[in-house]
């Protein structure tokens, strides 16, 4: 009597149909087929016992229809200290399951939130049960990250930190991690394949970890944002978001003359802020390169896309990555400054400037950073 | 409420066993299958990850008395296994240094055991215990 078996692995699923009278060993080999996992590597589970190759399907009672769960086995040779590279994928909370999952092939770009592979998953899944040493949600702000973003500076700050930027190298080059990123920002989403290109390009990832250069390019757009007079300081648009939020903007993209005339005050803001068509990004990231060479390598970077590293986007980049799990696009900051800036005006009172305006004025300009804002205070820039 | 009595129950933890219902991390059945007071029971647990029982496969034995589940089921080891709530001679779960036993509810099953000393064995004290080569039993 043939019957179909379950088997499940970690997230991994598959159906076998083998015949009640078969081996335990027919069976691996027939799950070896269809998984990929030697048979000699199989540990199969079902009932609380581990089956034998040489006794039947028939006798251990297993019926249609019924599940069985494979256990990878590591290196033959298991001694107690080497844990073996063949761990099980994670496990799936028990009512989820996925019938089918190629772990290797890249998710479309267009499938749902959460489609595929969530790197996340595993952080509230039972595997992780007892595991006391994950970031406590204080890391991510006092309400854990869900409203409030990082900041930028404590944004710098986590980057200067050496763990993190190996764990930013690793994450930027794990193919399905650049798929989540962009899946969790619709702001990356709605670049399309560039996105991709442009996560995966070494350049990005040289720039995405080096501290000082995010630095750089984040008062540069502070800078500009400042500028503009119109926005919020550090509420710069997004590469991309534009197009929603911005119609005319995104139209006089195609004229650059006409769209740094039309955006008045700086000429540049509008350079950034838009995402150019493809076909013309090279010349405008030439135009660019006279006036600041910073944005022609920023233009260079994608070769096709000119990105811009506005506080929000990155911190919701960093929000997906450490953990944060906000899968909410970067809202523009709307609070009042005093609410927005309040952590770093009260240092700045406690090192005794207590002129509101004048520290406001230095926060904004300095896009947040303490720092700076000191060093405007001290040069009387504001 | 009234109570669910002892076989159904039972019954019901039968199927969630077999059918691979229940997290993956462990696994349980009847020892025989032929076995209609539905008194003994095989589990394994697979060891959790980051801790040196990683990959590894435990075997218990579980005994559901009459009174299961009003009084938890008693429960031993049959894989070596270093946990200091583990009879280090008999491989019996000690009750007493067990919370999930020592304070067993109702509504708790032989899962939620099952799950419970897998999370003891990744509590950070016990982790890093050295383990006895895996495949020897009590």
């Amino acid at each position: 009597m043939s019957i179909t078996i379950h088997v499940k692995s970690g997230q991994n699923k598959w159906d076998v149909s083998i015949d009640s009278t078969s081996s335990v060993g027919e069976l691996k080999r027939a799950i070896a087929e269809i998984s990929d996992i030697p048979a000699e590597n199989q540990r199969l589970i079902y009932s609380g016992k581990i089956l034998k190759d040489d006794l039947t399907v028939d006798s251990y009672k297993i019926l249609n229809d019924h599940s069985i769960h494979l256990v990878k086995s590591g290196a033959k040779k298991s001694t107690p200290a080497a844990p073996a590279g063949g761990t099980t994928g994670k496990s799936a909370s028990g009512s989820e399951q996925r019938t089918e999952s190629t772990p290797t092939a890249p998710a479309n770009l267009s499938t749902g939130q959460g489609g595929g592979f969530n790197p996340l998953s595993d952080l509230t899944s039972a595997r992780y049960a007892g595991f006391l040493n994950l970031p406590s949600a204080d890391s991510f702000g006092p309400d854990g990250g869900l409203t409030s973003a990082p900041n930028s500076d404590e944004v710098l700050r986590m980057l200067e930190n050496p763990v993190m930027q190996s764990q930013m190298n690793e994450m930027l080059s794990n193919p399905q991690m650049i798929d989540f990123l962009i899946q969790q920002s619709p702001q990356l989403q709605s670049m399309g394949p560039q996105a991709r290109q442009l996560l995966q390009s070494p350049f990005f990832r040289q720039m995405m970890t080096n501290p000082d250069m995010i630095r750089q390019s984040m008062q540069f757009s502070n800078m500009l944002g400042g500028g503009d007079g119109s926005s919020e300081a550090s509420a710069f648009p997004a590469p991309g978001s534009t197009e929603q939020d911005n119609p005319g903007r995104s139209q006089s993209s195609e004229q650059t003359g006409s769209d740094a005339s039309a955006a008045g005050t700086n000429p540049f803001a509008s350079l950034l802020g838009s995402m150019p068509p493809p076909q013309q990004s090279g010349s405008q990231a030439n135009g660019g390169a006279g006036a600041n060479p910073f944005l022609s390598m920023l233009g260079g970077a994608g070769g096709a896309a000119a990105p811009n590293f506005d506080p929000a986007l990155l911190s919701s980049l960093f929000g997906a990555g450490a953990g944060a799990g906000s899968s909410a696009p970067a809202q523009q900051d709307t609070r009042p400054p005093e609410e927005r800036y309040e952590q770093q005006l009260r240092q700045l009172n406690e090192m005794g400037f207590f002129e509101f305006d004048r520290n406001i004025a230095a926060l904004r300009r300095s896009g947040g950073s303490v720092q700076g804002a000191l060093d405007a205070l001290l040069n009387g820039d504001v | 409420m009234s109570k669910i009595p002892r076989s159904f129950r039972l019954l019901e933890e039968l199927e969630k066993g077999e059918k691979g219902m229940g997290p993956e991390s462990c696994s349980y059945g009847l020892a025989d299958n032929d076995d209609i007071t539905m008194t003994h029971w095989n589990g394994t647990i697979l060891g959790p990850p980051h801790s040196n029982h990683e990959n590894r496969i435990y075997f218990v034995a579980l005994v559901c008395g009459e009174e299961y589940p009003d009084q938890p089921p008693q429960i031993r080891f049959l894989s070596k296994i270093n946990l200091p709530c583990v009879n280090q001679t008999t491989g019996d779960v000690q009750a007493s240094s067990f919370n999930t036993l020592k304070n067993w509810k109702r509504s708790y099953t032989m899962e939620t055991l099952l799950l419970d000393l897998r999370k003891e064995m990744a509590l950070p004290a016990n982790k890093k215990l050295p383990q006895p080569a895996e495949g020897t039993t009590f």
